[in-house]
């Protein structure tokens, strides 16, 4: 198995010289092809400035972000925006659906950006549809839909491109628990029939359960590392997460 | 910090809001200036003293019209300030739960709308000043007026004028945000942005039925105002008007469903880069603002047909008068006296004051020579066009030679026949186009004995005498050799005499036109009794000619670029608000496209389809409407306008080319912004 994203000592810091915060402090992690990661902390941790560095929505202040091979911080512009476009899929808490088209617009979309001829567009959005179960939502509006659907609408945009790595931010934040299972089972299918690499940043314990391997970060570096074992249920691996929580600490607690 | 000073960090935030509503307040002003100015401006009051009472008439319509204008711009910045503050919901209700009461917000809002106007309108006045002067010179050099009287002018009267309608109207803005403010509830400000607009989602079926509708409706309405006109009653063409209204309504309302059927079933062209996005977004702001549009489009329609007409009008009648006032004087009168001894009696020898080369020449008339007669197998047709003519009176006849004497002079071409012919000259476009068809057909005429048929198939154009326009119904010329044959019954019923003054210096020119009008004042005496209501003198100089001329040009132009320009940019400023508020919402929608990794380059290309479908729909369909009614107008305008509307649609062009696309230039730039694509 290829490593897909590999963080090397990166920085990130803040305001002036005065008053200077880091928001990520000589971090370094690796995701494998095929993996589906978790990332926790608490908030101020640096686990959204970690996503958004590799997303490459902000820059980093040192080190180096490789995925698939490629040192993204050195991309600029039009490469930097083909490169999103083409390796990385988003899902973002709060949809991010375009309000004014259909979900298979919205699918069809992301393919039509990466310039996909439209005849091969139908097949790749039915397929994607058919394993997150959206087929009936297809010709329905963002707000014809409930929350569960719109976040398998987006989930479905993310992945139609095969991207090299997916980056979940806190996608259960805005469902209710039923629509959370429903689209964490999601996931579990994208990366284990098509193989997605995922990497999902959350504060929630029960949604960071379906990961396989979960990375807890605090005050900018990597505190811990948990790793669900092969034969291990889901409920001892959410057992030895809130574990790690607690020794964490802080505000932490009351998110569980 | 004062509620003042936050007015002011408020304007300051959102500059890019206001810039277009600034621009248009500004320009709003200085027309609403230089138009009530126009009285006072030295060039213009010249040209009022030589020709008091079309200027005076003018000045006074010019007025009337402000009033409406006031109105226009009134409603304007109302409609605007409804959508500036619209947006700042969520604001006013941070002020709130900040402790703020809603008096307070209403004077930060007081302060606001007085620092815009004051500025705007001093601004505007500024601009205005300026503008004025452009004008009155622009209008000295357009109709040859004495430039040496020109004077930087500022009319105190306009400015004051012009600020209390502004006052005003800002008291109104005033008010209506106290009424709008005592209204709202802190949970509708605060949630005001969670509330995603519902889409009035259309069922295609029903759309495409509408649709269909309105274009049948429409094409209807072309089919009979644009290529039938003159079948067309009033009545009729009164319902073809509201017929075309209510279609162009229906259109824009029924657009994007039925756009949204058929253009994502192209699959192709939809799903191409970011194709349907931008259909999405256009078919969603149609939904959204389908009257608007349509009263915009119907706007933009009056403009282009008032501009189109009313510059072709200007233009034309500038140029006809020139070619209808070819010497400096010319008299018909209807008594078988000549005009020289007439006027020798009144003591202007005509020797004495014109120069040499003064002709004079006698028009008859026949009793078989009516126009009935003349206009043969036309005859029916020209009955229906003009049901209250009289058509059995007499035409005026003359003299192959005579009459080639005086088109000489008046460098008219000259005709040549043979002795069983005969000619009809004649410029009034309607009745020519009867009479070439009499012509054509070999409608005889009877002089005497002798039966003469047409020497062309059409009849020539001229006259014998000046008037301001085209309005020679037709002189029918006969062969010499039947003027001197007592058999042929000719009548003598008068004299034509035309000829040039002997004075060059425009005082004493001046001097002998006043005269020739105190003579024929005399000698025109209207017969009652006769059918014709005879005049039995007309005098037409060139002076008197091109003067009554000049104002009437400077009416139409005036009014015209008035109505026209504060027509466009209302429209244009609407529809640039409109945008921009679309802009704002769509804000997150060009956000989510980023995140997906689309191009700034594609995306400022989506936001400019975006803004210049905005713009260019209502626009097209405008043109399409004006293509109609300008045909109609070069239809019921025929008799001032030979050329059509060719010219008029040219500075038309011009002018919208340049204030609606500027409009739209600024409108993509504070998108550009808004969504933040500027870098």
């Amino acid at each position: 198995m290829s490593t897909v994203l590999e963080v090397t000592n990166v920085e990130k810091y803040y305001g002036t010289k005065a008053s200077l915060t880091k928001a990520l402090d000589n971090i370094s992690l690796s995701v494998e092809e095929g993996e589906f990661v978790g990332i926790m902390g608490a908030s101020g941790s640096g686990k959204t400035t970690l996503l958004n560095c590799i997303s490459t929505i902000d820059r980093v202040t040192g080190g180096g972000i490789l995925i698939n091979g490629k040192n993204i911080t050195d991309l600029r512009g039009k490469s930097l925006n083909q490169f999103r476009r083409d390796e990385l899929g988003f899902v973002f808490q709060e949809f991010n659906l375009l309000d004014t088209m259909t979900a298979y617009e919205n699918i069809a979309l992301a393919l039509s950006i990466q310039k996909i001829p439209a005849d091969k567009i139908r097949e790749r959005v039915n397929d994607i549809s058919k394993k997150l179960a959206i087929t009936e939502v297809l010709e329905k509006y963002p707000y014809q839909m409930s929350g569960g659907q719109k976040q398998r609408v987006a989930c479905a945009r993310a992945v139609v491109t095969n991207p090299k790595l997916i980056l979940a931010d806190e996608p259960t934040g805005a469902l209710d628990s039923k629509a959370a299972r429903m689209l964490l089972e999601s996931f579990r299918t994208l990366n284990r029939e098509l193989s997605a690499t995922i990497l999902m940043v959350t504060h929630d314990a029960f949604t960071a359960s379906y990961a396989s391997r979960i990375i807890f970060i605090k005050d900018g570096k990597v505190f811990t590392e948990v790793k669900r074992e092969t034969d291990e249920s889901k409920k001892a691996f959410f057992n030895r997460i809130i574990q790690v929580v607690s020794l964490l600490g802080g505000e932490m607690d009351e998110l569980v | 910090m004062s509620l003042f000073k936050m007015a002011i960090g408020n304007i300051k935030k959102c500059i890019r809001d206001y810039v277009v509503y600034f621009f248009t307040l500004i320009l709003g002003v200085a027309i609403f200036y230089v138009f009530n100015s126009l009285g006072d401006q030295s060039i213009i009051c010249e040209m009022a003293e030589s020709d008091s009472e079309i200027i005076k008439l003018t000045l006074f319509l010019l007025e009337v019209i402000s009033v409406g204008v006031a109105f226009v711009l009134g409603f304007l910045i109302l409609y605007a300030n409804h959508f500036l503050i619209r947006r700042r919901k969520k604001e006013f209700g941070i002020y709130m739960i900040l402790g703020m009461g809603k008096r307070d917000i209403s004077r930060i809002l007081i302060s606001e709308t007085v620092l815009v106007g004051t500025v705007s309108l001093a601004a505007g006045l500024l601009v205005g000043v300026f503008l004025s002067q452009f004008v009155s010179i622009l209008t000295g050099k357009f109709f040859e007026a004495d430039m040496s009287i020109y004077r930087f002018t500022i009319s105190a009267d306009a400015i004051v004028k012009t600020v209390v309608n502004f006052a005003v109207m800002y008291l109104i803005v005033i008010l209506f945000h106290s009424v709008i403010i005592s209204k709202y509830k802190l949970v509708d400000l605060l949630s005001a942005q969670k509330k995603t607009e519902r889409q009035l989602l259309k069922n295609p079926v029903i759309s495409i039925c509408i649709f269909l509708v309105a274009a049948v409706m429409l094409f209807m309405a072309y089919y009979r105002v644009g290529f039938c006109p003159n079948e067309l009653g009033r009545n009729e063409l009164i319902a073809h008007i509201i017929s075309g209204t209510v279609a162009t309504i229906l259109l824009f309302w029924s657009l994007s469903g039925f756009l949204i059927y058929f253009l994502s079933k192209q699959t192709k062209l939809y799903y191409k880069n970011l194709n349907s996005f931008i259909i999405r977004q256009f078919c969603n702001s149609i939904n959204t603002s389908a009257i608007s549009m349509a009263i915009i489009c119907l706007m933009l329609f009056m403009t282009i047909c008032t501009f189109g007409t009313g510059f072709s009008l200007a233009h034309q009648m500038q140029e006809n008068i020139r070619n209808l006032t070819p010497v400096d004087f010319s008299i018909i009168y209807d008594k078988p006296q000549k005009v020289s001894e007439v006027l020798k009696n009144e003591g202007l020898n005509v020797e004495q004051w014109a120069e040499k080369g003064i002709v004079e020449v006698p028009v008859y008339s026949l009793e078989t020579v009516t126009y009935k007669a003349s206009m043969g197998t036309a005859y029916q047709a020209a009955r229906e066009q003009f049901p209250y003519a009289d058509f059995d009176s007499m035409e005026v006849v003359m003299g192959l030679s005579d009459y080639n004497t005086l088109a000489s002079l008046y460098g008219l071409k000259t005709l040549s026949m043979s002795n069983n012919e005969y000619m009809i000259v004649c410029d009034f476009k309607l009745f020519s186009q009867i009479r070439n068809e009499a012509m054509a057909d070999g409608t005889m005429i009877n002089v005497g004995s002798l039966a003469l048929k047409p020497a062309m198939s059409e009849c020539v154009n001229g006259y014998i005498y000046m008037t301001g326009t085209s309005v020679n119904s037709g002189v029918v010329i006969v062969p010499d050799e039947l003027i001197d044959n007592a058999g042929s019954k000719l009548k003598l019923t008068g004299y034509v005499m035309a000829g040039n003054y002997a004075a060059t210096a425009k005082d004493e020119r001046k001097v002998i036109d006043e005269k020739l009008i105190q003579v024929t004042e005399k000698y025109t005496e209207i017969d009652y009794t006769s059918k014709d209501l005879l005049i039995s003198m007309i005098l037409g100089t060139k002076l008197s000619i091109r003067r009554s001329n000049n104002g009437l040009t400077m009416m139409s132009a005036f009014v015209v670029i008035y109505v026209g320009v504060v027509f466009l940019v209302a429209s244009a400023a609407l529809l640039s608000l409109k945008a921009l508020s679309e802009s704002i919402d769509s804000m997150g929608r060009y956000t989510i496209l980023k995140k997906m990794g689309s191009d700034d380059g594609i995306l400022k290309k989506a936001l400019f389809a975006q803004i210049g479908v905005y713009f260019g729909l209502p626009m097209v369909v405008a043109v399409i409407h004006s293509v109609i009614g300008l045909r109609f107008a070069e239809y019921a305008m025929v008799t001032y306008m030979k050329e059509g509307v060719f010219w008029g649609v040219c500075v038309t062009l011009v002018v919208m080319v340049v204030l609606y696309g500027g409009y739209m230039v600024a409108t993509y730039n504070g998108s550009k912004q808004i969504v933040k694509l500027d870098e």
